[in-house]
């Protein structure tokens, strides 16, 4: 559904994108992390043809966002990552008034709006002004906006930055629904958390180019990050910690607190052999949890944070 | 108490406390703006054109005969020039005051550092005079351009220093007070361009449409007319300056009132509104800590009005003729009062004939004012999209570019047509006027050809304000920067003196229609000859930069 190829943008000497290529497939939703700098909002302001790039292509449904600007405007509705409102506007004008902007017939227009308007959970705000609205309230009128010509894809800068949990936890639930709704989503975020937990493919972005694009599954082996277990013993924790240290698929055991960090050499599972290996030292086990990998881990490991 | 009372006075005297690190910090970041070296660049470029402008209708093309009379004519072509640098300065000296001004606490506001300012020991009194001393410094440095051309054209003879001096004065005092203004009033707009609107209604209504009303009662006989004369030059800077210029011109060239009071009394206004600006500094600082209070109430306030026709259009139109807002109804209520006062001398039909120069002048100011709003409404129009971050979004939309520059120039259009109705018929009634004071003989041919022309010439001036304040809008990325622009590309264009029309003027009537002058032809056809070409000149402009609008949409969006 999107595609980029060498895509490149450079401000005079500076090169926000470089040589950039991804692929988001047809309703997925893609998460683009990258740190301050990096190049994800001059990526997706290319994508939704308010930017020419210097170099390369992108396609959103492929179609060249360079040739066809109008039908990819068409296709696509975008979310910048500040909250441009009309302020001399009441919510149901503003979308209205997009409505038309996008050529939707006037007689459709009513109902189409309130159906926006009901996904958003806004209907009871359609006759306040727009600046009247709490930042949470003007994010989701931003939502609804974009959703107002029924895109295809939906192009997210930062949707939830700035918001309270209550409303983040609403924006997600949102997004969750328009991924049921088959749109197919890239999204920018910070709170990295709240990616892992919607996202069904990542791309890290570093410099203006790609250092990851897979799926969560995909960043451990493609990182190099050994896998990690967490033992708790009901005593006796020294004589574990001997065993653990003795067994050939363990690279390092190191007591933390109350339970013992072991961590295994890279492609191992280890929890059968300590599970055995425990056992058979006649140790109580309390419990064996695995570490699970963080986004924030990897976005950490993979990134160095050098703003350029 | 005395080393109390020391201790005061030697504070509020010392001039380092006075100006404070607010002006530090704005000489600082004046120095670093392009934009202000752009603007002594032009000012010099303005000046430069002219003072040849001037130099050429006085001395080349009017001479005639030998050489020895063109030199014994430069004394008087010298007092032209002085007189003519004079009044382009105090205009421009005021405009400029004005137009630096009108952001200075209003964008304090907007970026969120007045609460910050606020937090400091700073007190109001610096804020407001470190703010005000720090343009006033630029101005004086721009004013000080044009001294030592001053002082040249002098040597030409008939021209007394005391005209340069007290003339300068005037100008400063002047520029002090319009700086003032517009910092008290840059703490009640939000847009700059809004400032600069209420200042210029503001200050014309003040210092011309009421002393014109009073000149105009005076010479009716309702007042004693020297004593009325010499309270206006006392009061009104346009008409110190009027009476200074005519005192130095006259054979006695003895003035009817005392400059320096005049100056003295214009500080004194100054200071009056920089202590309202220091009262009302601390309180603005608080409302916008605070937010703007939208109450439930208003929030839901009004009906829902579905959207018609071109939504570009519509949502232009959705604000209304007058717009929203205090700030908007006081300068409908200014407007309304600039109209009127330049209404009342008709009232007067048996001192019009000797004093229709009021009528002139103050149709003029109207007019002016009427293509600043023009201005405001299409520069604003897309540059306050971009101040509002709205721009990229709207540009999302499958909008034709084309459409959207239309759309922007229609609603400008439509939003002014009102005051362009009031304008048609203030210039009507001063026809009408024109027509009954020179009599049957010339009528129709002289008057009705400048009808026609002016009625040309205020459809180009349309076409071409609209085009100019939309690439502006386009090219510049705040509405003040683009009004700021398209007024000084209209200057260029209509100014009364320095403008290409005059130049247009000058060198058609003499190498074309030179022979027709001279043997006292129909000059009303030939200065209708050159308005067509001239309209044709400013419609084209007009059109062309809508066209460049168009390409610019998409470039610099962010």
């Amino acid at each position: 559904m999107i595609e980029t190829r060498n895509l490149t943008k450079k401000y005079g000497n500076l090169t926000a994108v470089d040589d950039l290529n991804l692929i988001v497939k047809d309703g997925d939703i893609f998460g683009f992390i990258g740190p301050n700098g990096a190049g994800k909002t001059t990526t997706m302001r290319i994508l939704v043809t308010l930017l020419e790039p210097t170099q390369g292509r992108a396609f959103v449904n492929g179609l060249d966002v360079r040739r066809h600007g109008k039908k990819v405007r068409r296709l696509v509705g975008y979310m910048p990552d500040f909250m441009g409102v009309y302020d001399d506007l009441k919510v149901f004008e503003y979308l209205e008034f997009f409505a038309a902007a996008f050529g939707i017939e006037r007689r459709k227009r009513k109902s189409i709006v309130e159906g926006v308007l009901e996904l958003t959970d806004l209907q009871s705000k359609q006759s306040a002004a727009v600046d009247s609205l709490s930042r949470g309230m003007q994010q989701r009128l931003g939502l609804a906006r974009v959703l107002i010509h029924d895109p295809k894809v939906l192009i997210l800068d930062e949707p939830a930055s700035g918001l309270d949990p209550r409303a983040r936890i609403e924006i997600r639930e949102l997004l969750r629904e328009l991924k049921r709704m088959g749109k197919t989503i890239m999204i920018s975020s910070h709170i990295l958390s709240e990616l892992e937990e919607i996202c069904d493919h990542v791309g890290i972005i570093e410099h203006g180019r790609m250092v990851f694009s897979g799926t969560m599954e995909e960043i451990l082996p493609r990182l190099g990050m050994q896998s990690k277990v967490r033992v708790r013993v009901a005593d006796s924790q020294d004589k574990a910690v001997e065993l653990l240290t003795a067994l050939p698929q363990i690279s390092q055991v190191r007591i933390s607190g109350d339970y013992i960090a072991v961590t295994l050499h890279e492609g191992q599972n280890g929890d059968g052999i300590i599970a055995r290996t425990l056992v058979n030292a006649d140790l109580d086990i309390i419990s064996i949890q695995p570490e699970k990998l963080k986004l924030d881990d990897a976005f950490l490991q993979l990134t160095k944070g050098i703003v350029h | 108490m005395t080393t109390a009372l020391y201790s005061f006075f030697s504070k509020s005297f010392n001039p380092v406390w006075l100006a404070g690190p607010i002006f530090d910090k704005e000489l600082r970041v004046s120095s670093r703006r392009k934009r202000n070296y752009y603007l002594r660049c032009c000012y010099i470029i303005l000046l430069g054109i002219f003072v040849l402008s001037t130099w050429y209708s006085t001395v080349i093309f009017r001479s005639s005969g030998s050489a020895v009379y063109q030199i014994s004519r430069l004394s008087q072509a010298g007092r032209h020039i002085i007189t003519a640098i004079i009044w382009f300065q105090f205009i421009v000296a005021q405009i400029i005051a004005i137009v630096m001004l009108s952001s200075s606490i209003s964008d304090e506001i907007h970026t969120g550092t007045l609460n910050v300012l606020m937090t400091t020991p700073l007190s109001g009194f610096q804020i407001v005079t470190g703010k005000l001393l720090s343009k006033l410094l630029q101005l004086m440095l721009l004013l000080a351009i044009s001294l030592p051309l001053l002082a040249i054209i002098r040597v030409f003879g008939g021209v007394p220093w005391d005209y340069v001096v007290s003339s300068v004065f005037i100008t400063l005092s002047a520029a002090v007070f319009a700086g003032a203004m517009s910092l008290l009033l840059s703490m009640s707009y939000r847009n700059s361009y809004s400032v600069i609107l209420s200042a210029v209604i503001g200050y014309l209504l003040v210092f011309a449409a009421l002393p014109s009303l009073f000149s105009g009662l005076a010479a009716a006989g309702f007042f004693n007319q020297q004593t009325t004369q010499s309270v206006l030059a006392l009061t009104s800077p346009f008409w110190a300056l009027l009476r200074t210029t005519e005192a130095m011109s006259s054979a006695s060239g003895r003035n009817i009132f005392s400059w320096p009071m005049h100056c003295l009394i214009m500080l004194a206004a100054t200071a009056l509104l920089l202590g309202l600006s220091v009262w009302r500094v601390r309180k603005v600082a608080l409302k916008a800590a605070f937010g703007r209070n939208v109450s439930s109430k208003n929030a839901y306030a009004g009906v829902i009005k579905r959207v018609t026709g071109s939504p570009i259009v519509w949502k232009e139109m959705r604000k209304g003729l007058i717009g929203r807002g205090k700030g908007n109804i006081a300068i409908t209520i200014l407007l309304i009062g600039l109209f009127l006062s330049a209404l009342i001398p008709f009232f007067f039909p048996s001192g019009m004939g000797r004093y229709s120069i009021f009528t002139y002048f103050l149709t003029s100011g109207f007019y002016l004012v009427v293509m600043i709003r023009l201005a405001v409404f299409s520069a604003g129009g897309i540059a306050a999209e971009k101040d509002a971050r709205t721009w990229p979004i709207l540009l999302m939309t499958p909008l034709e570019d084309k459409e959207i520059v239309r759309g922007k120039a229609i609603a400008a259009f439509r939003r002014n047509i009102h005051l362009l109705l009031l304008y048609f018929a203030l210039f009507c009634l001063q026809y009408v006027h024109l027509a009954i004071a020179v009599g049957r003989s010339s009528f129709p041919t002289s008057i009705l050809g400048l009808f026609f022309t002016s009625v040309i010439g205020l459809a180009g001036s349309i076409l071409f304000v609209i085009g100019s304040g939309l690439y502006f809008g386009v090219r510049l990325r705040t509405a003040t920067a683009a009004v700021a622009a398209t007024a000084g590309l209209y200057l260029v264009i209509n100014g009364p003196f320095v403008g290409i029309y005059r130049l247009l003027n000058i060198v058609l009537y003499r190498v074309l229609f030179g022979s027709i002058l001279r043997s006292r032809g129909p000059t009303a056809w030939i200065h209708f000859a050159t308005s067509i070409i001239f309209l044709l000149f400013q419609a084209g402009i007009g059109l062309f930069l809508m066209r460049c609008a168009v390409r610019r949409v998409r470039r610099d969006i962010f």
